[in-house]
């Protein structure tokens, strides 16, 4: 871990993200090992410029997550930290939401899966949901993973460990939303009929190659 | 692929829309060099986000020329290739190979056999340097065409075979961002993939043919549900998109992720609406 990895970089704490990028990549362009063959210094610092990139881009990934999208990290180890939340139903719960509980813990998803397909539908509750959110989710089953947090949700709207899953699995959505302003999207003012015959021309080339 | 990944050019600054353009004809270029005039009838736009991508993560040394094409016989312009427009020309051309192939396999379409006939050995000689790129391809070729036959109502699956496809496709070599660069490309993939599916599905329901998202259809789901589904793959897109280092060209790729992807999507909806207008 870098005590300041901004000053690795020669930043300052608040620089943008623009900045981050460029600093990173003029000092990457100096001290790579291609530049520099056989430099023992220069291959230090530049690990140091990686490992100080890295820390400002994913503070997740660097905390030793699970992999992939990063934030999943937070509910691999849930159970142990998320503390009486949990517990307090263990003793309703059945045998095959804990035996799926146990299976997300130890990233056996599709063993949680089998487990939960064993309920029937009727008997489902918002713990069902979450647990099947959190298998899919895991499984980068991005659409049911949504929909059953979003039906976890509506069971218990209280809920917080439902809602922060949620909120996670939504988190691209979200950051999509104002990442994506001050896009417009395409107009077709003109023409439709010429834009209609660009896209299947397109279409064609790509699919047909005709 | 499918023309979903490309720029709105309305929006482009001129000089972001001469760049664009210079790399496409870059690959082009690399596509009629490396493969011949066959090669060039697979050209598309979406192997220019590739290029676009991994020319500036790695900045390699890059060749700019001018010259008349055939697509463009009356005036001179200039095109820009890098070791990479080399890769996305080999990618392009082994990917419409097996689509081509598939093709004939399911539909007996006399064409697409004659094509693939032709790029026959130039897949070959790539599968041959790029094994782990072709195997993904072909597997992934292999099991949406299995998985469609079955029927199988489960477009995350779906999504999630042709997102293997583009996260090998997008990695060219095992570097420090092949985790990044796999992240954000299996998510581009399962956003091609719902986006395919969500603008064919009338058209599939009504002929009878298959498309992962009918069930959804026939639970009530809206357009606008599946707009949220694809915000939220492109969102993932995005997200592993700004952790990578890259400076050159960004605003085009903004451009694409934020905006052109959504191309083909407007164009069915203005269509509709045009539809409605002339219905009252």
């Amino acid at each position: 871990m870098i005590s300041d990895p901004y000053k690795v970089l020669g930043v300052s704490p608040n620089a943008s993200d623009e900045e981050i990028k460029k600093a990173y990549r003029t000092l990457a362009k100096k001290y790579h090992p291609d530049v520099n063959p056989g430099d023992k210094n220069a291959e230090r610092r530049m690990n140091e410029i990686n490992a100080a990139y890295d820390q400002i881009k994913n503070p997740q990934q660097n905390a030793g997550a699970y992999g992939g999208y990063g934030g999943f990290g937070s509910y691999t180890n849930y159970g142990s930290g998320s503390g009486g939340g949990f517990n307090a139903g263990a003793e309703e719960e059945s045998n095959a939401l804990r035996a799926a509980m146990n299976y997300i813990r130890t990233s056996h998803f599709s063993e949680a899966l089998n487990a939960l397909s064993g309920i029937p539908a009727a008997e489902r509750n918002g713990r069902w949901y979450y647990l099947s959110a959190l298998a899919n989710y895991g499984m980068n089953n991005r659409i049911v993973a949504k929909e059953h947090a979003e039906t976890a949700v509506r069971f218990e709207p209280d809920n917080m460990e439902y809602r922060s899953l949620l909120s996670e699995i939504e988190q691209g959505g979200n950051f999509y939303r104002s990442y994506s302003q001050g896009f417009p999207a395409a107009s077709f003012a003109g023409n439709l009929c010429m834009w209609l015959c660009a896209a299947n021309l397109i279409c064609r080339l790509c699919s047909c190659g005709i | 692929m499918f023309g979903y990944v490309i720029a709105n050019t309305d929006i482009l600054p001129e000089e972001d829309k001469k760049r664009y353009r210079s790399v496409y004809c870059g690959l082009c270029h690399a596509l009629k060099k490396r493969h011949g005039q066959f090669g060039r009838l697979t050209l598309n736009y979406d192997m220019t986000f590739l290029i676009l991508v991994l020319n500036s993560l790695n900045e390699p040394e890059a060749r700019c020329a001018e010259e008349r094409c055939v697509v463009h016989p009356c005036k001179k312009h200039c095109f820009v290739t890098t070791a990479i427009s080399d890769y996305a020309a080999d990618m392009n051309v082994a990917l419409a190979y097996l689509n081509q192939l598939d093709n004939w396999h399911d539909d007996k379409n006399v064409f697409s056999l004659l094509h693939a006939r032709l790029l026959k050995n130039k897949y070959r000689q790539i599968a041959e340097r790029y094994p782990r790129q072709c195997g993904a391809m072909r597997s992934c070729i292999d099991n949406l065409s299995r998985f469609e036959k079955s029927g199988v109502q489960d477009p995350d699956a779906g999504a999630r075979i042709f997102g293997e496809l583009m996260a090998e496709v997008f990695v060219m070599k095992e570097d420090r961002w092949a985790e990044t660069l796999r992240a954000m490309a299996s998510s581009l993939g399962e956003f091609i993939y719902i986006m395919d599916a969500a603008l064919d599905l009338r058209k599939d329901m009504r002929r009878h043919r298959y498309n992962p998202l009918i069930s959804l259809k026939e639970a009530g789901r809206s357009s606008d549900y599946f707009k949220d589904i694809l915000t939220m793959l492109i969102g993932n897109c995005t997200m592993e998109f700004e952790k990578l280092p890259l400076v050159e060209d960004v605003s085009i790729m903004r451009n694409i992720l934020c905006s052109g992807v959504w191309t083909k999507m407007e164009l069915e909806q203005e269509r509709e609406r045009r539809k409605g207008d002339r219905r009252q």
